[in-house]
């Protein structure tokens, strides 16, 4: 296969499984929203709604809580973001935008829960966006970053039953919520 | 070490060919069935294959207008020209249109074909213009004849090829003069259908010859100058006289008479008759006499004069101004009387003008006369200055601005050498025996193939591979590189080789002839990218190379004037597709890689010893291959995760478009595991 040829079919291919994301991840923030998580999109047009702020109704979420869903460039490009937001000093390439995505990750340690798409465990991504998000939210700080991942498709129940997709994520942001101060236990609503 | 032989071997062998393979071309022509498939029952291995007629003749201008007359594929002509149908049919578009106008910059390497194609493109529009009622008219000239146009013919010293306006014009003058004095567009002569040329056609024509003379005369002359004069002058006289006049002398001598005439009538009345009678009649004859006797004094004179003087100087000299003004109006006579003007500059890449200043002065100085006038102009030039040009063009984008030569050149054409497929169209026209026919077939259906054994190449396959290769799919050097193996008969020419002219030795270069030409197909460029598909072609080239130094692996990537006429993806394909070769010859333990003793980052090349014996190629699938093949894997896992037993019910028809990526077994392979 020619390389023009190959490079034109991995095009297609990924715009393809890239319109199948979008689709799923739509579908995933419904089901948070539907369980009372607030998501609030970072304020940056390059994360094309793959990074959000995320608290919850009617409980005092500490501010720093990140969902990231992973998609290629953004594990290059959320980390240098986030950490111009932490590290005072750092020039601003994004000028406004670093204020108010400052302003709303607050100054506590940010925590960032991953939802990966590609549930190869061996795949390589997984790992880089995870130690890419630390590095990123980490700099300047005591402990490194929270990070933890949870596979798009949430795997738990192999008998096909979605009714629960979603919960695998909501018991990691409940216990990224709790931070380093402890992860209590924190019950949710349950969707769907 | 050395890749090939060497040329003294092949030619020492050659020069004398051996007696057992002379034995086996005498048996072969009595040996029927098999001499005329080609093949001889060897008694050296030597195989004999027929050569077509012409078949290493070149396309010359002189030919064009005969064989505009057969455009059979047969035609000698014909036959010698393969592939380019996209460039020839741009440039024979523009040729027979009469009132197209333009300068064509047509460069490529040396031997690419750049006359050929300009020759070809001639040929096919003669037909066309004639339906137009024009007549080709193309004017031919080589480097050497511009630079020598201001030289005198006893300089002995030879200097460098140089080319500057003066003698440009010169030459283009000289052309003009000799193809028209040389009668074949005369204006007298009879077209194709046996008309004689229309008298004003034929009147213009001999304007534009006298224009020529005139010019050429001016341009040759170191100082010329002519000076004409003309005067008019009308004079118109006319004179009309008369004269009276009256004297007292005249009155005595009027008395005196008539006192006479009175005496002598009166003596006669008084003899004759009445005297008053004879007074009467005396009196009116002195009447008349005083009459006939009056004398007019009075002088009147009449004169009408009309002069009218016109006076006309005018000089003429030999400035290049206007020289040039002469040429674009003997251009513009001539495409009035019906001739289609085409100029071709040959060799300019034979000047000695490394940074362009030569060329680029001429261009800045008619560049009007060379986009205006009607007439084609072109100028033929290595690659050295296609990318003199394009480097400036994009130095120009950059700073906003226009390079001259973005629009002196209206068309800029890269001629690139010929694919393998062309090639191998012109061995199979040359070479009719079934052998040769079988062996060119071979070598397209594995075109596609990822390995190709030595094992399953017949000796046929291997000898043409090895001179494709060794010629690098230059016409010109294959056809040099088959003259080596002619031999001469009294009735035709025929390729013949054995083991000692084609050693087994050089055998494995039919190897690396698959390796090249697959490793050009798997990085070529499409989309008419004939220059990207030219560098890749040279690098990949230059690093099957064989030199007896280690060199750098960047070396081989596109550098200096090559940068600049790449887009950044280009190159780095590029850089992947030499990486790609090397890692295979070394796989194949024909080179190895070392650490550079400088340490630049990049390693160096060395070749083994006996690497074309003991290369054996090892497949793998490129990188861009291997790259498609893990997002297909992922594309999978996604869609089974999230659209089989996942969130969503049914996955998108996203598989199913996409190839499966199984590297295809290859037809030894096949072969074996039948």
């Amino acid at each position: 296969m020619t390389r023009e040829d190959a490079q034109r079919r991995s095009d297609e291919l990924a715009r393809s499984v890239d319109g199948l994301l979008v689709d799923v991840r739509t579908a995933h923030h419904g089901r948070l929203s539907a369980n009372g998580w607030l998501l609030q999109p970072l304020p940056d047009l390059r994360f094309s709604g793959a990074a959000w702020l995320v608290s919850q109704a009617g409980r005092k979420t500490p501010p720093g809580l990140i969902l990231v869903y992973s998609a290629g460039a953004l594990a290059e490009s959320v980390p240098p973001l986030l950490a111009g937001t932490a590290l005072p000093g750092l020039v601003d390439p994004f000028g406004d935008v670093l204020d108010s995505t400052q302003s709303l990750l607050g100054p506590s340690d940010p925590v960032a829960v991953a939802l990966v798409d590609d549930p190869e465990p061996s795949e390589p991504g997984r790992q880089a966006l995870i130690d890419a998000l630390r590095a990123g939210l980490s700099p300047g700080r005591a402990q490194p970053a929270l990070v933890t991942a949870v596979e798009l498709a949430e795997r738990g129940p192999a008998d096909g039953k979605t009714a629960a997709w979603g919960q695998q994520t909501a018991d990691e942001l409940v216990r990224a919520r709790g931070g380093r101060r402890g992860r209590r236990a924190c019950s949710y609503r349950r969707g769907g | 070490m050395a890749w090939l032989g060497g040329n003294h071997d092949r030619e020492a062998a050659l020069g004398e060919p051996p007696a057992d393979a002379q034995a086996a071309v005498g048996d072969a022509s009595v040996e029927g069935e098999s001499a005329r498939r080609g093949r001889v029952a060897t008694r050296a291995t030597a195989v004999t294959l027929a050569l077509r007629a012409g078949w290493d003749a070149s396309l010359t201008y002189d030919a064009r207008q005969t064989a505009s007359a057969d455009e059979s594929p047969t035609s000698p002509a014909a036959a010698l020209f393969v592939g380019r149908q996209e460039l020839v049919g741009s440039l024979v578009n523009a040729i027979s249109q009469p009132d197209r106008r333009g300068t064509y910059l047509v460069s490529g390497y040396r031997g690419a074909g750049k006359t050929s194609l300009v020759i070809e493109s001639a040929r096919q529009a003669i037909s066309s213009l004639e339906q137009r009622g024009h007549e080709l008219l193309p004017l031919v000239l080589n480097v050497s004849e511009v630079s020598a146009s201001l030289g005198a013919a006893g300089d002995a010293s030879v200097p460098p090829l140089g080319i500057d306006a003066r003698r440009l014009l010169i030459a283009l003058l000289r052309a003009l003069r000799n193809k028209l004095d040389r009668g074949q567009s005369a204006g007298l002569r009879e077209d194709e259908g046996g008309r004689l040329r229309s008298p004003p056609e034929g009147q213009r024509l001999a304007a534009a010859r006298a224009m020529i003379d005139r010019a050429c005369d001016k341009a040759e002359a170191s100082a010329w100058s002519r000076r004409a004069q003309e005067v008019a002058e009308l004079e118109l006289t006319g004179t009309r006289r008369s004269d009276r006049s009256f004297g007292v002398g005249d009155l005595f001598r009027f008395t005196s008479v008539v006192t006479g005439f009175g005496a002598l009538a009166v003596g006669g009345a008084a003899i004759v008759g009445s005297a008053s009678a004879i007074a009467a009649g005396a009196c009116a004859a002195l009447g008349g006499v005083a009459v006939a006797s009056f004398r007019q004094s009075r002088v009147i004179t009449q004169r009408v004069s009309t002069r009218a003087t016109e006076q006309t100087e005018l000089l003429f000299d030999n400035s290049l101004q206007q020289i040039e003004a002469d040429l674009k109006q003997i251009l513009g006579e001539l495409h009035k009387a019906g001739m289609r003007t085409m100029f071709v500059l040959e060799e300019l890449d034979k000047v000695d003008d490394h940074d362009g200043a030569q060329l680029d002065a001429v261009i800045r100085y008619f560049k009007n006369l060379f986009t205006q006038a009607p007439a084609l102009f072109f100028f033929l030039t290595d690659k050295q200055y296609f990318d003199l040009v394009e480097a400036r063009m994009a130095t120009g984008r950059r700073v906003r601005s226009y390079a001259v030569e973005q629009t002196f050149f209206t068309h800029r054409v890269f001629v690139a050498r010929p694919p393998v497929d062309d090639c191998l169209d012109y061995l199979q026209r040359i070479l009719p025996d079934e052998a040769a026919q079988s062996a060119v077939a071979a070598i397209r259906d594995a075109a596609d193939d990822r390995s190709r054994a030595l094992d399953a190449m017949d000796p046929v396959e291997r000898f043409l591979r090895v001179v494709l290769f060794t010629s690098q799919n230059h016409l010109f050097d294959l056809k040099n590189e088959l003259r080596r193996y002619v031999r001469m008969t009294s009735r035709d020419s025929r390729l013949e080789f054995d083991d000692r002219s084609f050693p087994p030795r050089d055998h494995g270069l039919a190897v690396c002839h698959f390796l090249l030409e697959q490793k050009i197909k798997l990085y070529t460029f499409s989309g008419g990218r004939d220059y990207a598909n030219e560098v890749v072609r040279e690098c990949l080239s230059a690093a099957l190379a064989d030199t007896d130094e280690r060199r750098l692996v960047t070396e081989l990537y596109p550098s200096g004037g090559e940068l600049a006429n790449l887009r950044r993806d280009d190159r780095r394909f590029i850089v992947e597709a030499i990486d790609s070769l090397l890692g295979d010859l070394a796989r194949g333990r024909a080179i190895e890689l070392v650490r550079s003793p400088s340490d630049e980052g990049s390693p160096l090349i060395g070749w083994r010893e006996n690497a074309v014996s003991s290369f054996s190629l090892s497949p793998r699938l490129e990188a861009h291959e291997e790259a498609l093949r893990e997002a297909l894997q992922r594309a999978v896992r996604i869609c089974e995760q999230l659209a089989g037993k996942g969130p969503l019910p049914a996955g998108p028809p996203l598989i199913g478009s996409v190839p499966a990526m199984r590297p295809r077994s290859t037809r030894s392979q096949r072969r074996d595991s039948r």
